[in-house]
């Protein structure tokens, strides 16, 4: 039977009948169960294996983790390759993962058999070649996570190249066209600075080390230059192979990694940098790029990391210098910081080709884009200059007596509306009448202009841009903005006066139209004034609401000196609301918890308020044009529209980017 | 830190995935399966975490005039 089995083996198909049989008398079955170990990396090899039935997994050991390089099935053989070599140490080990039957042959009786029929050799030694090559590439950086069938394809595609010592395998500035896998000896890698000049050698790479493969997916000239120092085996891998290989998600974002890793990262030419204190008296850096007004806030440790972004310092010569300049060893710094820097705009980054790029423009998701819908804006920029010469005009509204008077109006206005809130009912009343509603509105208009305007203003006494203004929906209700991003230039108190100049304005307004009201006799002027005065006071009440992105939420934001405490929170929560059962956990993020439920909370009450509204306004007025059950469906269909719309802010920024 | 030790782990963390993210939740284990001994301040420099400050993008600052 042993004899029969061994004749179905595709490996022994060459072995002549005699040999065959001989073979099968000095074979044993053997039997194992699920997760026994047939045999052990390491251990000295005595016999080869025939696989009758069920599977033989092969893995092999790197670090802490064994890899798995492969599966066999039934008339395949292992355990050969140590054989081959003489009484060699097992390269891998072999287990069970369910019932497998083998059959053993001893090394004697395989040694015997190569020494009757020394032309089987070559095959059983290029079989054992593949299987070894296939390990070496499974092992290999950034090849560990490729299932078998694409480790066999891979290896059947490789060519082999030799290199000489001294030998120039890879010259800086030229196109590239295949990268290379060091199978033995070691190499440098060279940057040259200057034309001509020496270079500086970056990295030695040993057996297992990959370089090349940024040109092939960058589709840059080749960023240095590669020197064998010793006589090389290499394995060439075209930008075919590459891709293909790169085809699974675990060797994509390896490749990736590995390309940022071996970059140069330079910061964007025009930014500028900003020094401020923060609460605790730190000193920190505010990045700003005046072309796209953007912002990034950098920590002692983060700026040095920026400055030493020049185009020539590798990420690995940054983790160096940082662990000299502060003591800590963290490679992790440099490469989260640089790649979200260069996803922000201010340096750049490899731009990799097709599926590689994680950076491809927009979100694709279904959250991000109705998200977006949430803040819509239509925006007008380059508004600055106008708004300099509006402060040259009309600055003295800010000066202290201005503001002790326009406080005064606030107090008194404040206290007649309360005094006289019975005109509110007449007031109401008379919006049916005519022109109350058209004067109401211009006053709701104006008095949202003049909110805009104080913020403006204040930006502006601080000498800082403001650079765009405009209208929108947010949430689904109308509101007007200002773009004041310039004042994360500026300390906490600054930023803190802006945030509240729009209130200020309101109140004011509010006073003096609840003073006038009271000045005039009755009819529709007084009626517009209270409401105009109304709106003022629920804008104040509106806008102190901290759990949307309005004024009292930067007022908060600000006050605890946590910029993005939205984004954070809610981001934070997203990502580890498990860990709110360890009680540790929640004393350290209580800041982040108690924003990021309370926002969520909100949330959820602002769409089931707003889906009953928008319902009842469709029925209303849909029902007159329509039939009732088409009415209700157009509601219904609202009404998922919103609670999508409204609900995609939050798990937009539920789902926002890691940040440990 | 020693050379030497500083290149062993930088070669480990830039090479294999699973010893970076052990880095990242045990540094002491991930650092006792290299096999090196540490001095004492070796072991500070891999055990210090600051968490004080962060480095961000800034979110654009937009005062609005709203009614939610």
């Amino acid at each position: 039977m042993a004899e029969a089995w061994l004749a179905r083996a595709p490996a022994l198909a060459g072995v002549p009948a005699a040999a065959l049989t001989r073979l099968g008398q000095a074979a044993v079955e053997a039997q194992y169960a699920a997760g026994d170990t047939v045999v052990q990396e390491g251990d000295a090899a005595d016999a080869l294996y025939v696989v009758v039935s069920g599977r033989a997994e092969i893995t092999s050991a790197r670090g802490n983790s064994a890899v798995p390089l492969g599966v066999l099935g039934p008339g395949e053989l292992f355990g050969e390759i140590a054989l081959l070599d003489g009484g060699a140490r097992r390269r891998a080990t072999v287990r069970a993962p369910a019932l497998l039957l083998v059959l053993r042959i001893p090394a004697a009786a395989f040694h015997a058999l190569l020494h009757a029929h020394p032309e089987l050799e070559a095959s059983f030694r290029g079989a054992a070649d593949r299987m070894l090559l296939q390990s070496f590439i499974k092992l290999a950086t950034p090849f560990d996570s490729l299932p078998p069938e694409r480790v066999r394809w891979l290896a059947e595609r490789v060519s082999r190249r030799q290199a000489a010592p001294g030998e120039r395998i890879i010259e800086q500035g030229a196109a590239g066209d295949a990268c290379y896998l060091v199978r033995r000896g070691t190499v440098e890698v060279v940057l040259q600075d200057e034309p001509g000049g020496e270079g500086r050698q970056l990295a030695v790479l040993a057996e297992g080390g990959l370089f090349g493969e940024a040109a092939l997916v960058t589709d840059m000239p080749r960023n240095a230059s590669v020197r064998a120092l010793e006589p090389c085996e290499l394995l060439v891998l075209t930008r075919a192979d590459l891709l293909g290989a790169a085809e699974a998600g675990g060797v994509r974002n390896r490749l990736r990694d590995l390309v940022r890793w071996r970059d140069r990262p330079l910061c964007r030419p025009g930014i500028e940098e900003h020094a401020r204190s923060t609460s605790d008296g730190t000193v920190i850096t505010v990045l700003k790029d005046p072309q796209r007004g953007a912002y990034y806030q950098l920590s002692p440790e983060g700026r040095f990391v920026w400055r030493h972004l020049d185009g020539r310092t590798t990420l690995r010569e940054l983790t160096m210098l940082h662990l000299r300049e502060f003591g800590r060893f963290d490679p992790q710094v440099a490469l989260d910081l640089v790649g979200d820097l260069a996803r922000a705009g201010f340096a750049t980054a490899p731009r990799l080709l097709g599926a590689l790029d994680d950076q491809a423009a927009g979100p694709r998701h279904w959250v991000a884009r109705l998200g977006r819908l949430v803040d819509l804006r239509w925006t007008f920029r380059g508004l600055d200059p106008a708004m300099a010469r509006v402060h040259r005009l009309a600055g003295w509204v800010l000066a202290r007596p201005v503001l002790a008077l326009q406080a005064a109006i606030a107090a008194a206005g404040l206290v007649a509306f309360c005094w006289r809130a019975g005109l509110s009912g007449p007031a109401l009343a008379a919006l049916a009448r005519w022109p109350v509603l058209p004067w109401v509105y211009a006053g709701v208009v104006a008095s949202t202009l003049l909110h805009e305007w104080a913020h403006a203003l204040v930006v502006k006494s601080y000498g800082r841009e403001v650079r765009a203004a405009g209208i929108g929906l947010y949430y689904l209700a109308p509101m007007a903005f200002v773009d004041t991003s310039d004042m994360w230039l500026e300390p906490r108190s600054r930023r803190i006066l802006v945030n509240v100049s729009g209130m200020a304005a309101n109140l004011v307004v509010a006073g003096a139209c609840a003073l006038a009201a009271l000045a005039v006799a009755g009819g529709e002027a007084q009626a517009v004034l209270w409401l105009v005065a109304a709106f003022n006071y629920v804008s104040v009440l509106t806008n102190l609401n901290p759990l949307l992105e309005l004024d009292g939420y930067y007022v908060l934001s600000d006050a605890l000196d946590r910029p993005n405490l939205r984004q954070e929170s809610l981001g934070w929560l997203g990502r580890s609301w498990r860990a709110i059962r360890s009680r540790a956990t929640v004393r350290e993020r209580r800041v982040e918890l108690l924003y990021g439920l309370a926002a969520l909370v909100y949330a959820v009450a602002l769409t089931v308020t707003t889906v009953v509204l928008y319902r009842q306004w469709v029925l209303e007025r849909f029902a007159a044009v329509m039939p009732s059950w088409a009415a209700e469906l157009a509601g219904v269909v609202l009404a998922a529209l919103v609670v999508a719309i409204l609900l995609a802010g939050v798990l937009q920024d539920m789902r926002g980017r890691a940040r440990t | 830190m020693r050379n030497d030790v500083v290149q062993t782990l930088v070669d480990r963390w830039e090479n294999d995935m699973d010893f970076r993210e052990l880095m990242r939740k045990d540094p002491n284990r991930a650092v006792q399966t290299t096999g090196m001994e540490l001095t004492e301040d070796e072991w500070a420099a891999i055990r210090k975490i600051d968490w004080k400050q962060t480095d961000a993008e800034l979110q654009e600052r937009i005062s609005k005039q709203g009614n939610c």
